[in-house]
């Protein structure tokens, strides 16, 4: 039982699931770079569901990530048991190491505890977050929040890059007015969510799929860029709230160790 | 006009491969004086970058495979100037690598979009510049303590992982803070984004190879070293991914 203890909550059986998942991951840039749009649909999908439907039909693309769906879960059952094991014999045997050890210590186990909340936070995002896409195109466009709430397009607004620059032609920002029924109005600017009735609204842009042919000829900067698609995404993400603030603290608590101890 | 600023790049690569022949001929105080010299011509070039639209556009000077060499030559030069050991300046090897690379690049910017400019791309690139620049450099210095076993070398090599995967994390939640607000979601399945999680699990990876009795230095350092070409190589592969991008003032 002791053995077997060892096996699982060892440092070696990190250091296989790490490398196994580093092969996994160089097999999907691989992958992903010759059938990007395949792999695009995934984005905004369920995980479970989108394997579940290419499963049999495309195995011999997607198989890394059935890899990824069983090594992750691993990595973190593995990373737990480590942390509690060692943190019991810190714990254990506080006596012998000094305050600054004791401090350096509890850290990294935090760090290792938090990384599992990092991964939990995908998986919320994964499974219980909302999502809808709404076009804007023109004035008067709906945008259904929810049962109760629903949002109208009263303005859209480009902003180009000054006269004299060489960019004259291109797209600086691009904002979005939206009414609700009562009157109010609320402004969606690129890269500026608009949190709204328990909900986030992110202006998205679709550029046209140019051929490759088109691409690697000069661009013709003299002439206006044409508009672009544009969505509003009304998304619920709590993965994405708990991801950020689990990160942060990560991220806090790795430079506190090797910088500060 | 817009265009001869470009031929001010050979100047820092000529001072670099100078730095280098100097320091193979042991002399420390003149390579450094070089390195020094080329850091503060290719802030030159980065500045001037700036104006190639006719105005100040900070995405110019934020491309990666232009901003790397500049983040590696400050870290030699901080490096330096902490530890005082001319051996460090070896790693003027990996710059003069990443500069020839810039040198062969297309020069002109690539087209803006709304939702590259933000101060959080910004900061992306910068951490990510930085991270994997030490990590190149990590890289150098785990070869040179595999070829001469000094521990200093191997100090250098792990000093420089750790500070390296400290920038890379951040740039990683930078990133993914950016992704969200422009694309709608904080993960995305391109092969960019999976590049980026390879890198960082390599590098978690050596970090915990410490604690494995298996791993001595001389074992850490081949790791080290073979995940530093790795990162280039991956680097290389999505610079070569936007090599026949449109660019305005190429």
């Amino acid at each position: 039982m002791k053995k077997i203890w060892n096996i699982i909550a060892g440092i070696n059986t990190t250091f296989v699931l790490l490398t196994l998942i580093a092969l996994l991951l160089l097999a999907g840039v691989l992958y992903t770079n010759a059938y990007f749009e395949f792999f695009a649909s995934l984005d905004f999908s369920s995980i479970p569901g989108w394997l579940y439907n290419h499963f049999l039909t495309h195995f011999h693309l997607i198989w890394w990530i059935s890899g990824l769906c069983i090594s992750i879960p691993a990595l973190m059952g593995n990373m737990l048991l480590c942390t509690v094991d060692k943190s019991v014999t810190v714990i254990k045997n506080k006596h012998l190491f000094s305050k600054k050890q004791l401090i350096g210590k509890y850290c990294i186990a935090a760090v290792h505890l938090i990384s599992i909340l990092v991964i939990g936070s995908h998986f919320i995002s994964d499974q219980f977050s909302t999502i809808k896409t709404f076009p804007v195109q023109k004035k008067g466009d709906i945008i259904q929040v929810d049962n109760n709430a629903i949002l109208y397009v009263t303005n859209i607004q480009y902003t180009y890059f000054p006269k004299h620059s060489l960019l004259k032609n291109y797209i600086k920002n691009i904002s979005v007015q939206l009414s609700d029924e009562n009157g109010i109005q609320y402004m969606v600017h690129s890269l500026s969510p608009l949190p709204y009735n328990d909900h986030t609204l992110l202006l998205i842009q679709k550029n046209q799929k140019k051929s490759k042919k088109e691409r690697t000829n000069n661009i013709n900067i003299s002439t206006p860029q044409g508009s672009p698609q544009l969505h509003l995404l009304v998304k619920k993400d709590y993965g994405y709230t708990l991801w950020r603030f689990s990160f942060f603290c990560i991220i806090v608590l790795m430079s506190f160790f090797y910088i500060m101890l | 006009m817009h265009y001869s600023i470009h031929t001010w790049l050979m100047v820092p690569a000529c001072l670099y491969l100078i730095s280098f022949i100097a320091i193979v001929f042991k002399k420390e105080a003149f390579s450094f004086l070089l390195v020094l010299t080329g850091f503060f011509t290719y802030t030159i070039y980065l500045c001037l970058r700036l104006f190639i639209p006719g105005q100040c556009y900070l995405q110019s000077a934020f491309d990666s495979v232009f901003l790397t060499p500049w983040t590696i030559a400050l870290t030699i030069i901080l490096l330096y100037l902490y530890y005082r050991n001319g051996t460090l300046l070896y790693a003027s090897f990996v710059l003069i690598i990443c500069v020839a690379l810039a040198l062969i690049y297309p020069k002109g910017i690539l087209p803006p979009s709304p939702h590259k400019l933000s101060y959080l791309a910004y900061c992306f690139f910068l951490f990510e510049s930085a991270g994997i620049g030490l990590f190149y450099i990590g890289g150098c210095y785990a070869l040179m303590y595999c070829s001469t076993l000094n521990n200093n070398n191997f100090k250098y090599f792990y000093q420089c992982i750790i500070l390296g995967f400290l920038f890379y994390s951040a740039a990683q939640f930078v990133g993914a803070m950016w992704c969200y607000r422009g694309w709608g979601v904080y993960f995305k399945w391109s092969p960019r984004h999976l590049q980026s999680v390879l890198v960082w699990i390599v590098y978690i990876n050596c970090i915990h190879l410490k604690y494995i009795p298996y791993f001595n230095k001389q074992k850490i350092s081949v790791y080290g070293f073979i995940s530093a070409l790795l990162t280039l190589y991956l680097y290389f592969c999505s610079y070569l991914h936007e090599y026949n991008f449109p660019r305005i003032g190429n």
